[in-house]
């Protein structure tokens, strides 16, 4: 009988006698199969905060103008200000170096008022006051006497936190911080400027310590039975955290008003054609160029410029990039000329700079 | 006399001749350099600031003859790469600097050694509050001759925040696993991922005036507890979203220090590195801050998730499923037989 009602079942559900296979990748899909959640939530916490530095100096005594709105309107006893390099609430508080708020004196309170001042370390404060609701208007406290981190290669922020009881125990209520950052440097012996190194020639050493061969190609007598090639080098290493790019920019060889045809995509050289392009690998047609080299393990070439016995030419185009902090890369970058027969007689020349900028 | 006249008229002669001849080598310039890749500075309204730019020429035979120019420049995509805006007419950025500099126009620098040169920049008493950058260009000029002239350029991008009430707004586009490829910049975000993700991703759209640093972390769980991913700095090299950019912004999900030596300074940075990831479902938090001093502080709090599905997992998962379907099957089949006879199953049609 009960094999009956499960053979009906089967029959109704599953008709088909190699039913496994169905319930395999039934199993595997539901694993799976649900909307990628990514949500842009937002939080409830204290509105509209803001924070206003009288003064950037690093170490300088000075005012922090702090704005908010209590978001939830119950009795409010304690306010917690603590000052941490990190925003995030449950995140480690590791205060900025310097930061000094154990003189702190409140000069003035608007909005939510009849607060008093504790302090409670060199980075901690807490406002405290008889528990009262607390409504949603604007409200601005005034601290002075604050002495500013030198901490300056980040930002930081005061964590904010409300509570019922006086002492800042319990459960919190509203939540919320606001960032601000040291901006007029003095420079410290300890910081490492970031530099940007950058050469360019027909042959570089690794080092950009000497360059050969001037700064021009001679590529010889255009022909339609033979593909004119060069080559010429560029070195380029950087200690910045964002890295660097490097560009190429020009115009295609011209004679007078006679322009040569680039190929603006990557393209086999064609002899007999007109044709001018580049790249930055090695190369077997025509036996041009050399893979990059150097110390570097991040600096690559840009993908159009990479494919061997490929080349093309395009104005502003990236040909070469590294993501972060780079040692010396050296790039070698060929070039070929093909013509056609009919082209028109002349000598076409043009000039290609290569710019190296940071990124940001 | 005259024998000694007429020699020194042939040599004067043969001089002139040779010296037709022989071509007249130009001093050769450098263009190896080293500069500033990046300034900030922070400059009222109505306030100079001067400050000073450092050219190293790396060249140690050659001097090197500098031109020194200002241009505009935006984003080139949703990277930190600049597009330098280098047309003659191109028109001038709402954001630019070029009216507000003073720099030289040239300058040279012997050979294996380093110069500052300063500059100036002045905001108008009255100019509003916002970010504005441009970019100061060393030209290095090129050779006469042959058929491709090479020139090389150094940029430095630089940025003035002018404070004051400004337009701050950030939108969240994306936020999830990021794959990059292999120019460590460009990528795409994946919700299956068959390779270890190292790198989590958000996309913020800049509408405001002002180029921001998002500071914040990003807090990654397994499906099944056990290891938590705190990511402190959600924006490690403080990478900027410019004005109207929609910016991309990674973080590593761990990362190691890498030592780095270059031009006689060592510098750390932080490279990621593969993490160790179970097969499985990851969530992910983003909690990110942004805001100009005597302004709002806006949060920006997401929630994703992606799965880590390598191929050798899904190959074990199938082959286990099918391995199963085809134990229930055999037993299913064992009990059919059992409750309706040995005959059953060899007549069915």
């Amino acid at each position: 009988m009960l094999m009956h009602k499960y053979h009906r079942l089967q029959l109704a559900l599953l008709p088909h006698r190699v039913f496994w296979g169905e319930i395999a990748l039934s199993l595997f899909f539901s694993l799976i199969i649900f909307i990628p959640s990514t949500s842009a939530v937002d939080v409830v916490r204290f509105q509209n905060r803001s924070l206003t530095v009288g003064s950037s100096l690093p170490g300088v005594t000075t005012t922090y103008t702090v704005g908010m709105q209590f978001t939830t309107p119950t009795n409010t006893g304690s306010l917690d200000m603590n000052f941490c390099i990190d925003p995030i609430p449950y995140m480690p508080c590791v205060p900025p170096a310097g930061l000094d708020v154990s003189n702190a004196v409140l000069s003035s309170q608007t909005g939510e008022t009849g607060w008093s001042l504790e302090i409670l370390s060199a980075n901690h404060l807490r406002l405290t006051r008889a528990p009262t609701v607390a409504s949603n208007v604007p409200s601005t406290y005034v601290f002075s006497n604050i002495v500013n981190p030198t901490f300056m290669a980040h930002s930081y922020a005061i964590r904010m936190t409300s509570f019922a009881s006086t002492d800042g125990s319990g459960t919190q209520i509203d939540v919320g911080a606001v960032t601000t950052q040291i901006t007029e440097a003095i420079m410290l012996e300890t910081q490492v400027p970031p530099v940007l190194l950058f050469c360019l020639g027909q042959a570089v050493s690794d080092n950009c310590a000497s360059t050969s061969g001037g700064n021009y190609s001679d590529m010889g007598f255009l022909s339609d039975e033979d593909t004119l090639s060069a080559q010429s080098q560029m070195a380029v290493g950087t200690n910045a955290t964002a890295g660097f790019v490097i560009t190429v920019n020009g115009s295609p060889p011209a004679a007078g008003n006679h322009v040569f045809g680039v190929q603006t995509t990557p393209t086999l050289s064609q002899k007999g054609t007109t044709q001018f392009g580049m790249n930055l690998v090695a190369n077997t047609a025509p036996a041009v160029g050399i893979d990059p080299d150097g110390a570097s393990g991040n600096a690559v070439v840009a993908l159009d410029y990479s494919q061997p016995n490929h080349y093309m030419f395009h104005d502003g185009d990236i040909v070469a990039t590294a993501p972060n902090v780079s040692l010396v890369s050296r790039f070698t970058v060929s070039y070929i000329m093909n013509s056609d027969p009919n082209l028109h007689a002349g000598v076409y020349t043009t000039t290609i700079t290569y710019i190296c900028s940071g990124r940001f | 006399m005259k024998r000694f006249s007429s020699i020194v008229g042939t040599a004067l002669v043969l001089l002139v001749m040779i010296a037709n001849v022989l071509p007249v080598s130009a001093a050769a310039s450098s263009s190896g350099l080293t500069i500033t890749p990046r300034k900030n500075l922070n400059i009222n309204p109505g306030q100079t600031v001067n400050d000073k730019l450092t050219i190293g020429n790396l060249n140690n035979s050659a001097d090197l003859n500098i031109t020194m120019n200002v241009i505009d420049f935006t984003f080139l995509d949703n990277s930190g790469s600049p597009k330098l805006l280098l047309a003659k007419d191109a028109p001038q950025t709402a954001w630019s600097l070029k009216p507000y500099i003073n720099l030289p126009q040239s300058i040279v620098i012997p050979a294996g050694q380093s110069r500052t040169v300063p500059y100036s920049i002045t905001i108008p008493a009255g100019q509003g509050a916002g970010s504005y950058y441009s970019a100061i260009q060393y030209g290095t000029g090129s050779s006469e001759g042959g058929n491709v002239s090479l020139s090389a350029s150094g940029v430095s991008l630089v940025f003035v925040s002018v404070p004051g009430v400004v337009k701050e707004s950030m939108t969240l586009k994306k936020f999830g696993a990021y794959a990059v490829d292999k120019d460590g910049i460009s990528g795409k975000y994946v919700f299956i991922a068959t390779h270890k993700v190292n790198q989590l991703g958000y996309t913020l759209q800049n509408d405001g005036n002002v180029a921001e640093a998002p500071v914040g972390s990003i807090t990654v769980k397994y499906m099944f507890g056990g290891k938590k991913w705190n990511i402190e700095n959600a924006n490690a090299s403080s990478s900027l979203a410019l004005r109207g950019q929609p910016r991309l912004f990674t973080a590593c999900l761990e990362s190691s220090e890498k030592t780095t030596e270059l031009g006689g300074t060592v510098t750390k940075a932080k490279v990621c590195k593969q993490p160790s990831l179970w097969p499985g479902r990851y969530t992910a938090n983003l909690d990110v801050f942004y805001g100009q001093n005597g302004n709002n502080t806006h949060e920006v709090n997401a929630n994703s998730s992606f799965w880590y599905l390598p191929l050798w997992f899904v190959a074990s998962v199938l082959a286990l499923l099918t391995l199963i379907g085809i134990i229930v099957t055999l037993i299913i089949r064992r009990i059919r037989r059992a409750v309706r006879g040995p005959s059953y199953g060899t007549n069915r049609r």
